[in-house]
């Protein structure tokens, strides 16, 4: 189990060094500057040149008067100690600060929209199982298509119009207040409601076709014990594998939602970053990001295995 | 002796889309209590569908009809809460392959508990004592630290043992057998069918055995029901089986099965088993393989001849 681990962490170092470095390239290979791109942004065109001294001062402030490959070693050692220094969109405070503090916002965010989807997804993928290749499986297969196939922005609008614009049911926009999370939450919810169902009930289905199944029904059990306690069990397991990697791209993906609704969370930070060309912002949330999918997909597979008391005895008989 | 079981014109038909299967056509038998009965036939014989039928663990597209008396009551009236206190309770089932017959995720003691925990036959200290004594009865040493481990950790015949031990915990009447030992060592074939008869003239249990093999069938069961392609060729009781077996077919089954010691050559049976959906309604169902096939065998449905009380074959060459 060790060993296991230490070689995964090996791993999602080695990864996070190829998506700082992939990362790097693509900056330094994009068009456009922070300096130009603010200016323009601002439409401050009577201001048209730095002062030469300084931009100078403000370069070396950002190690850009160095070589690349210096540049990028800088980032590498600091980023290392988590420290990403200040953007240049808000020298006064750090790159990591801005993502201490953003970024709960958006975890909250899709936590609880997973949660969501799992309390609806979980039902309605059992009820389809069940009711295999009937018109309640039908329509519940249709309906997670439609979750599935439909970008979480465009499910945004659409549930600002009905229910904010014509039911009045909820504010549209703002932050703060609970009521405030209903539609980025609902919205971001929908995708996941729609895998979450489809997959639970493929793997209940799959299940449900077990001989150990039938040898339940033989035993006298019914519904609740058969479905819900022997089926059930063997196919949540594997939904972890789904919900895991799910939570860790709602995260990052919040980025729309977030834009959207004007919540101020690291979707949104990362989003303004790329725009102004912010690239020590734009760097610090990518390889951020990364971290968090790479974590939560080793997370998983170590409750997967826990889970699974196969796998887990069998790793505890190896030391 | 009054009867356990009485199966009286016992017809299952699946309706599927590529048409009416009969895998079981009109067959009759009864099991008297404590004794043991075997149903003996090749694959696709009827064997195990006529009885998943007995305990209504057939899917819903397939349609049973006739009766199966339990005690004088019959089982295909009864609703499903009625069947469901019936199975694991006072009927209980051993399946075929007992490395797929235990959920994989669930321990050992925990499901051999099941079935006096679902029928609220005792409370949970009870059930596990039960259990425990049960498993050191099936043969399992120290069935304390047994108790609490994974179906992985047990070997196949361990399994089939826990199994039986499974089946038998609430005291049924009748256990059905479904090929216990057909996916086991030969070795270990010879010990699981000593185990059921031992537990079985303990308990005074009643016991269907399903077998393709003639050997095991003469070897442990008071009674002998051959099937082919979805009928009932000859029942008897296992003396007059051997001593005067009379359905072409049975003589068949008889010359194909290897004797130890005897030099007698193997003669198998020409031809296949019938695909049970091209099986006409009129005439033997076996009439295109046998050797003594005269032309009404294929025109009219066999006669049923009493030979004793006990003894009855479906041939015309009787008459």
């Amino acid at each position: 189990m060790l060993k296991y681990v230490v070689k995964r962490i090996g791993f999602i170092i080695i990864a996070l060094f190829f998506v700082s470095l992939i990362t790097f390239i693509l900056i330094k290979s994009a068009p456009g500057n922070y300096v130009e791109t603010e200016r323009l942004l601002s439409q401050n065109v009577t201001d048209v040149t730095v002062p030469p001294e300084v931009k100078a001062a403000w370069e070396k402030a950002y190690h850009l008067d160095k070589p690349a490959w210096q540049q990028f070693l800088i980032f590498i050692a600091n980023a290392a100690r988590f420290e990403f220094g200040p953007s240049f969109q808000y020298p006064s405070t750090t790159i990591e600060k801005i993502i201490m503090r953003t970024f709960p916002i958006s975890f909250r965010l899709a936590v609880m929209a997973i949660g969501l989807a799992l309390i609806i997804g979980i039902p309605l993928g059992i009820i389809a199982a069940v009711k295999k290749d009937t018109i309640v499986d039908r329509i519940a297969i249709l309906l997670s298509m439609i979750g599935t196939s439909l970008p979480n922005y465009v499910m945004a609008v659409f549930l600002i119009y009905v229910l904010a614009l014509e039911l009045h049911l909820v504010p549209s926009i703002g932050w703060g207040e609970p009521k405030h999370y209903v539609l980025p939450v609902l919205s971001l919810a929908i995708g996941p409601i729609g895998s979450i169902t489809r997959y639970m009930r493929a793997s209940l289905v799959e299940t449900l076709n077990r001989e150990y199944i039938r040898v339940a029904w033989a035993k006298g059990g019914g519904f609740r014990e058969v479905v819900l306690k022997h089926a059930l069990r063997n196919s949540l397991i594997p939904l972890i594998t789904v919900v895991g990697p799910q939570l860790a791209y709602l995260t990052v993906g919040t980025v729309f939602v977030e834009n959207l609704f004007n919540i101020p969370g690291l979707g949104k930070f990362y989003a303004t970053a790329a725009i102004y060309r912010d690239y020590p912002m734009v760097m610090g949330t990518t390889v951020f990001f990364a971290t968090i999918v790479m974590l939560t997909n080793f997370i998983v597979d170590i409750i997967y295995g826990i889970l699974d008391p196969r796998i887990r005895k069998r790793s505890m008989m190896e030391g | 002796m009054e009867y356990l079981l009485e199966v009286k014109d016992l017809k299952t038909h699946f309706y599927t889309k590529k048409g009416v299967i009969k895998a079981v056509n009109g067959i009759s038998y009864g099991l008297k209590r404590g004794q043991t009965l075997s149903i003996v036939g090749e694959s696709g014989s009827g064997k195990s569908v006529s009885v998943l039928s007995i305990m209504r663990l057939l899917p819903t597209y397939a349609k049973v009809n006739g009766k199966i008396l339990f005690e004088g009551n019959n089982l295909l009236s009864y609703d499903d809460r009625k069947i469901k206190r019936i199975r694991g309770n006072r009927i209980s089932m051993i399946f075929q392959d007992p490395m797929s017959s235990l959920n994989p995720t669930v321990k050992i003691g925990q499901q051999i508990m099941e079935p006096l925990l679902w029928h609220h036959k005792a409370s949970k200290r009870e059930a596990r004592q039960k259990a425990i004594q049960m498993l050191t009865e099936v043969g399992i040493p120290s069935a304390k630290e047994r108790f609490d481990q994974y179906p992985f950790e047990f070997s196949g015949g361990m399994r089939q043992r826990v199994m039986i031990a499974m089946a038998l915990i609430s005291e049924p009447e009748l256990l059905i057998a479904d090929e216990p030992t057909t996916s086991l060592d030969v070795t270990v074939q010879a010990q699981i069918l000593q185990l059921i008869r031992k537990i079985q003239e303990k308990r005074g249990t009643s016991v269907i055995l399903i077998t393709h093999n003639l050997a095991v069938a003469t070897m442990v069961s008071d009674y002998i029901v051959v099937m082919y392609g979805g009928r009932i060729v000859e029942k008897a009781t296992t003396e007059e089986f051997l001593k005067n077996p009379l359905h072409p077919y049975t003589f068949g089954l008889l010359n194909s099965t290897p004797v130890l010691k005897s030099r007698k050559t193997l003669s198998p049976i020409p031809g296949q088993p019938p695909d049970l959906r091209e099986l006409e309604d009129i005439g033997c169902p076996f009439a295109k393989r046998c050797p003594k096939k005269m032309p009404r065998c294929e025109k009219e449905n066999p006669p049923e001849i009493n030979l004793s009380n006990t003894h009855t074959v479906y041939c015309w060459l009787y008459t």
